[in-house]
Formats: C-alpha cells, sequence, structure tokens
C-alpha cells in the first residue's frame, strides 16, 4: 500500500490548485489539498455519486490547508478507479475565486 | 477597452448523468461567460445544455469523446446551469466569465480546432485563428483521454484560468486583427489523446441585420409626388405597355442597421447574371 497523489484541477495558471491523496490498494480518498498561492480564495465541494454524501470548503487566500478525509465505512467517499487510472466516484465543484 | 477575466468554475470529472456548475463569483449581467465540456464518447451528446448558452465550436477526439464551448452573455443568471448527457459517460464541465465586452449580439469571430492520438505535450496545439477586428478575446479550449491536468500554457492563449481533470480554458486579449497562433498546454499532459479548440470573440459584437420589405405601390410617372396617380392597390402588381415611365415606391426596413454597416439597396434586371449589371438605387 502506498498514498498516491493526483493533481485534481486548478485555476490562474496553476496558482491555485487542489490535489487528492489516497490509498492505492483500497483507492480510499485519504486528503485533499489545496496549495493556494493567490490573493483570492478559492472553494471545493465533493459529492459522492454512490451515497449523496458532500463535504465543502473554502480555503483561504494565501494558503496550503490539508483535510483528512472521514474513512470510516459509513462516512468514508467510496471512489473507484478506472481503466485509464483516474479517480471516479466524486463529482468535484471547484471556483476561484470564490 | 478589452475583455477582462472575471471568476472561474469547475465541475464533475466523473462518470455519471446531469451535472450542474455554478457560475463563476462576481459575474455580473453583460458579462460573457464561457463553457467548455468534455463527454465520453464522441458518439455521445448532450441531450441538454445550459440555458441560454450557444455552441461556438465542436471538436471530437475520434473515437474518444467529445469536446464543445458554448458562450452566453450574462443576463439574470442562476446560481449554476445543468448539462446533460443523452448517455452516462465521464464528464467535466469548465466555466470562466469575462467583463468588458458588449453584451449583446453574436460573438463569435473565428474558431479552429484540431485532434490526434498519442501526441506530445508540445505539439497537443490548437490551430491558429486569424482575427478580423482588434480586441478579440481569444479562448482556448482542451482535453485529454487521461484525465491528467493542465498546470501551464504555451502560445497564444498564454493564461491559464481553469483546468479539471485535463478539461480547460485559458485566453488571452488579441489586441489587433492578426493570426494569433497556436495555443498548447505546457505542464501536466504527457503523450496524450487529445482536442483542442480555438474560439476568438468579439468585443463588441454587431448586432443582426435583418430586411424586412414591409410593402411596395406602382404609380404613374406624372405630376408631383403629391398628386401622381396610383396604378394599383399597395402591394398589387401591374401590367403596363412599354416606353411608359412608372414609379415604384417600396418600404424597406433594416432592423439593426448601424451606421457603420449601412445596407446598400440595388436593383437589376431579371435574368441578368452579369455581376456588373447591378446598379445602386440608395446609398446612405
Amino acid at each position: 500500500m502506498a498514498i498516491a497523489t493526483k493533481t485534481l484541477g486548478g485555476f490562474d495558471d496553476g496558482l491555485c490548485r487542489f490535489e487528492l491523496d489516497y490509498d492505492d490498494v483500497n483507492l480510499r480518498l485519504t486528503v485533499v489539498r489545496c496549495i493556494n498561492n493567490t490573493a483570492q480564495p478559492a472553494s471545493a465541494q465533493a459529492t459522492a455519486t454512490a451515497n449523496g454524501r458532500t463535504a465543502t470548503r473554502i480555503f483561504a487566500a494565501n494558503s496550503t490547508v490539508e483535510l483528512a478525509i472521514p474513512t470510516g465505512p459509513t462516512t468514508r467517499l467510496d471512489v473507484t478507479i478506472d481503466g485509464r487510472g483516474r479517480l471516479d466516484g466524486v463529482d468535484y465543484q471547484l471556483a476561484w475565486p470564490t | 477597452m478589452a475583455y477582462s477575466f472575471r471568476a472561474a468554475t469547475s465541475a464533475g470529472n466523473a462518470s455519471g448523468g446531469a451535472l450542474s456548475i455554478n457560475k463563476p463569483a462576481g459575474t455580473v449581467d453583460g458579462d460573457l461567460i464561457i463553457v467548455v465540456g468534455y463527454l465520453e464518447s464522441d458518439t455521445n451528446t448532450w441531450s441538454s445544455i445550459g440555458t441560454g448558452f450557444t455552441e461556438a465550436k465542436n471538436q471530437d477526439n475520434t473515437g474518444l469523446f467529445d469536446l464543445r464551448i458554448w458562450y452566453k452573455w450574462a443576463s439574470g443568471e442562476p446560481a449554476s446551469w445543468t448539462w446533460t448527457p443523452t448517455t452516462t459517460g465521464w464528464r467535466t464541465l469548465v466555466c470562466a466569465s469575462y467583463s468588458g465586452g458588449g453584451g449583446s449580439g453574436n460573438p463569435v469571430d473565428v474558431t479552429s480546432g484540431a485532434q490526434a492520438d498519442g501526441v506530445t505535450t508540445p505539439n497537443q496545439t490548437a490551430p491558429s485563428v486569424t482575427t478580423t477586428v482588434a480586441n478579440d478575446l481569444l479562448i482556448f479550449g482542451y482535453g485529454n483521454f487521461s484525465g491528467t491536468n493542465v498546470t501551464s500554457m504555451s502560445g497564444a492563449a498564454a493564461n491559464l484560468r481553469v483546468s479539471l481533470g485535463g478539461c480547460t480554458i485559458a485566453d488571452a486579449n488579441i489586441a489587433t486583427a492578426s493570426a494569433t497562433g497556436t495555443s498548447n498546454p505546457l505542464g501536466g499532459p504527457g503523450t496524450e489523446d487529445y482536442a483542442a479548440m480555438h474560439a476568438a470573440f468579439f468585443l463588441n459584437p454587431v448586432a443582426a441585420v435583418t430586411l424586412e420589405q414591409e410593402g411596395f405601390r406602382f404609380r404613374d410617372d406624372t405630376g408631383s409626388e403629391s398628386a401622381a396617380a396610383w396604378l394599383a392597390a399597395q402591394d398589387t402588381n401591374i401590367s403596363r405597355p412599354r416606353d411608359l415611365n412608372t414609379r415604384l415606391r417600396m418600404l424597406v426596413n433594416a432592423t439593426g442597421d448601424p451606421a457603420s454597416q449601412a445596407l446598400t439597396l440595388q436593383y437589376r434586371k431579371q435574368g441578368d447574371t452579369d455581376a456588373l449589371a447591378w446598379r445602386s438605387v440608395i446609398k446612405r
């Protein structure tokens, strides 16, 4: 098992970007990270398509924030990985500035 | 005067059905809103799109995915819009809004597109377009099959605004009417199956001009404008012997006819195919 990191999306020439850490064996998301090197805040919302669980967060300007994602059986975001290595099962809503 | 980027949003990057994307923060009436959508596969379609959006360009990657650019002028916009694929598939939307534009009319100046498989990053280009007026907004729309996010841009549209899972909007203001050159992702994607587009948008679109012929009436060539005798009722055809001067009064309206695009009314004898046979009646 290892923790893999995937760049999910970004804004403003990559100065504000979102990354995901996930367990490469059980494919559970463990951390959402926003590296926001801009003067404006950003926001992210993740909705698990399997169970509708949603998490929303504002990320302040000029900051890096890591959010630990619940991994318990009743709270975790269920993801799968497709044939091309993409994480599926979560719809994202990202915005910058927010 | 030029377009000014306001804010961006993104949504999806997963398989599913209907997908909503939020309106970029600060968007006000009159802003130009751009959406780029990625949908698998190339034969899948969007059964419905955000209310009021118009497609500016479509560029499939053959066999893999569909990529489109839409636009609309903001007018009483909701907090979000919804795109729905005909068949559930991997879908991603990115959106950016811009202030400074004219706020109405068809803003599309010129577009281009390209797609290929197994291409390295610097060669995943959108072809150059030649803008026809000053201060166009050049939009770069891009997607790749691996879903690898774009982290930097090169070429004409160097301002990377938003990218989610590789679905990307970048832009540039093109100050003078000219060939823009190509645009391509620089950081992020590796060797990819990609599609890329350019769409250049007028800063101030000219409103669509329409002509309406409202009516006509024949009269004899006698007397003054007020005294000449009518030959028939309005909108009624006539027959007269040859060599009789005949007046024709007609009313032609031009809706949305700005001074800069004044229309010229011309006539030509029926059946005369010589282009030089056209004669101007009036020029205003």
